[in-house]
């Protein structure tokens, strides 16, 4: 018999809490998050058997998981779990064999879902209030490589989506669904993305170039954004309260706050 | 195109592709960047390949799991042979298509440079769709024997189950479900403290991983007095942290169910034993014209000091102390003292006897019926 323990807390995708916090994602080990006094609190111990791909806040403490469970003998369970604040699930949507939830992200003021499928490279929609909701299909996109991250960028009314194997930043309409191709030979590997509509700016982290983009979200064009400090696999992207960027690198196993004036080195977090 | 981005205009006709494995599954590498590598590895041979111009190669760090975003990130190296000391990164995506364990492969590449384009064969590790259990143990089906006051080392067999990728075991810890149990203990690389070490690909170790347990008797002796049905008392959970190029850090557990032996009432039963086995020794030797009545009022004295001695042999070293006779520390919790106990009262039959009567005729034994006999005066 074997059995599976905990090891160190590693953060992989990042997101801003309402209150201003961060919080930080592990596949295995759950969800943390950053106090302002800097202390580590665990919000969720864990996924069990299950691993996440991505998560974000609901709204009010609790949070949206999409999590995977693999097999050699037969398919994967696919699932997106919400869990209360208490660290507990409290409601799971099963997603049809066939596919893989891979980013996620919530538009608070219609309380709805959208998640990407790295699988089928499909765009799914949910309503979060709705225990017994079915992923509807906002799009398809058969000749994307890899879906990714998603982020919102709600005065738009789009949804950006990031191709991970392709390195191509997409957008689709959230009303009409059109989909707009935004780059597509800057970044080699957006594994994330932040978008600041108060400043209207956008942050895409490139996995294997070891950088940053930023860019005007209205006009798209992107240009490296400059750190103090030398990134090893920027893996997770979200904007702070006070518009600075939180970056989580995966090789060094650290989070970072910059500047986004001057690229200017803020707080590393260890978790 | 991106690589054109990054390399100087020297260095950016140069080019590397990764041909995808195929295995039980399908692994598919996607080049995602090059550019000038600051701070390469050191050239090595495992990870390496060359051509007639070039070498290709990566270091151990060079590869990692996102999880994130179900694939594998690859930092390759490449340099002219004319000109080592200008080295060129390029970074890979690579990802599973189906299910198959971690292994090394010989990855089949091409160096691009201009017009000239060379291929040759890189060992690099690609990964299945499902992460594997690397690290196995055989565990017997019956229960390990520890014996109840006496340290003891149970040796942990452990197979790596990937045919063809090391695992290095970089940690180890145990936990027992009952603490009070045991002193602290160690999980050991035979008799030295426990130092990560290799296993190789699809090797077998049973010799290398120990636990050294150290009973507390007295909690011992009672788990083991009252065992019930259960055929073990404990179980040791072994956690290992096993590392394979490219995945994270993985623990695994090993459940090791441990029983103290001997049954303690098996003890005095074979001190039982002992003590007419003893008898008849003495029978043959010095007892032959006592009556039957005394033969056996012999054999009772016997049995009952054999009984006394083991008692109170194992009340001592529950008691934190030893039993030793002539400078030898014997442990009346194991078989042999039992025996050994129980046989040399049987051969003092007479000496036996005579105790159990100088007992008896103590003054706290007599304290009762000598205040009777006086009132009865």
């Amino acid at each position: 018999m074997l059995l599976v323990a905990q090891l160190r807390f590693q953060p992989a995708a990042l997101t801003t809490l309402a209150s201003g916090e961060l919080a930080m994602l592990d596949t295995r080990n759950g969800v943390a998050k950053l106090s302002s006094s800097n202390a580590v609190t665990h919000l969720i111990n864990g996924f069990g058997a299950y691993s996440a791909s991505g998560f974000a806040e609901v709204g009010n403490g609790e949070f949206l998981v999409t999590q995977e469970m693999r097999f050699k003998s037969s398919a994967t369970l696919i699932r997106l779990a919400r869990f209360n604040t208490s660290g507990s699930r409290s409601s799971e949507w099963v997603l049809p064999p066939g596919g893989a939830l891979a980013g996620i992200v919530v538009d608070p003021v219609t309380r709805t879902a959208y998640c990407t499928d790295s699988q089928t490279n499909a765009v799914y929609r949910l309503a979060i209030d709705n225990p017994k909701a079915t992923y509807a299909v906002v799009t398809r996109m058969p000749e994307a490589g890899n879906l990714g991250p998603i982020a919102l960028d709600v005065p738009r009314r789009r949804l950006l989506i990031g191709d991970v194997q392709k390195g191509a930043i997409v957008s689709v309409g959230m009303d009409d669904r059109k989909i707009i191709t935004l780059d597509a030979r800057t970044v080699a590997e957006p594994v994330a993305i932040a978008a600041d509509t108060k400043n209207d700016r956008v942050f895409i982290a490139d996995a294997s170039a070891r950088r940053i983009w930023c860019g005007n979200l209205s006009k798209w064009k992107l240009q490296p954004f400059n750190v103090a400090q030398k990134l090893g696999f920027p893996i997770g992207l979200a904007i702070a309260r006070d518009g600075s960027l939180w970056v989580a690198d995966a090789k060094q196993n650290v989070v970072y706050r910059f500047d986004t004036r001057d690229g200017r080195t803020l707080q590393i977090v260890k978790p | 195109m991106i690589a054109l981005l990054w390399l100087p205009p020297d260095a950016a006709a140069l080019d590397l592709q990764l041909e995808s494995v195929l295995t039980a599954g399908r692994f598919d590498f996607t080049r995602k960047t090059a550019d000038v590598a600051d701070a390469p590895p050191p050239f090595n041979n495992r990870l390496s390949g060359s051509t007639e111009h070039y070498d290709v190669w990566m270091g151990p760090d060079d590869v990692a799991e996102v999880p994130l975003l179900h694939f594998f990130s690859y930092s390759l190296y490449v340099r002219s042979k004319a000109s080592p000391a200008q080295v060129t990164r390029f970074a890979f995506q690579g990802r599973s298509i189906g299910a198959f364990d971690d292994q090394m492969a010989d990855v089949r590449f091409h160096v691009i440079d201009g017009a000239l384009t060379e291929t040759d064969t890189i060992t690099l590790p690609i990964f299945g769709f499902v992460p594997d259990v690397i690290v196995s143990s055989h565990q017997p089906e019956d229960a390990n024997d520890v014996f109840l006051a006496t340290e003891h080392d149970v040796p942990i067999p452990i197979t790596n189950e990937l045919k063809n990728m090391a695992v290095t075991i970089t940690g180890a810890s145990a936990a027992s479900n009952d603490a009070a149990l045991w002193k602290p203990i160690e999980v050991r690389n035979g008799v030295a403290p426990f130092a990560p070490f290799l296993l190789r690909s699809g090797a077998s170790d049973a010799s290398t991983l120990k636990i050294h347990l150290d009973p507390r008797t007295s909690h011992a002796f009672g788990t083991a007095l009252f065992r019930g049905r259960a055929k073990f008392d404990d179980i040791i959970n072994v956690t290992l942290t096993c590392k394979t190029l490219g995945r994270d850090q993985k623990p695994v557990t090993i459940p090791v169910r441990v029983q103290f032996v001997p049954w303690p009432p098996i003890l005095l039963m074979i001190t039982f034993i002992g003590a007419i086995v003893g008898w008849l020794l003495l029978l043959l030797a010095k007892a032959k014209r006592e009556s039957w009545t005394e033969r056996l009022r012999i054999l009772g004295s016997g049995i009952a000091v054999a009984l006394l001695i083991e008692v109170f042999g194992m009340a001592m070293v529950l008691g934190k102390s030893e039993l030793k006779v002539l400078d030898f520390t014997l442990d009346p919790f194991q078989m042999p003292t039992a025996a050994l106990v129980g046989v040399l009262a049987g051969i003092a039959g007479y000496k036996s006897r005579d105790l159990l009567l100088s007992i008896s005729q103590m003054e706290i034994f007599r304290l009762g019926g000598g205040k009777k006999s006086d009132a009865t005066a």
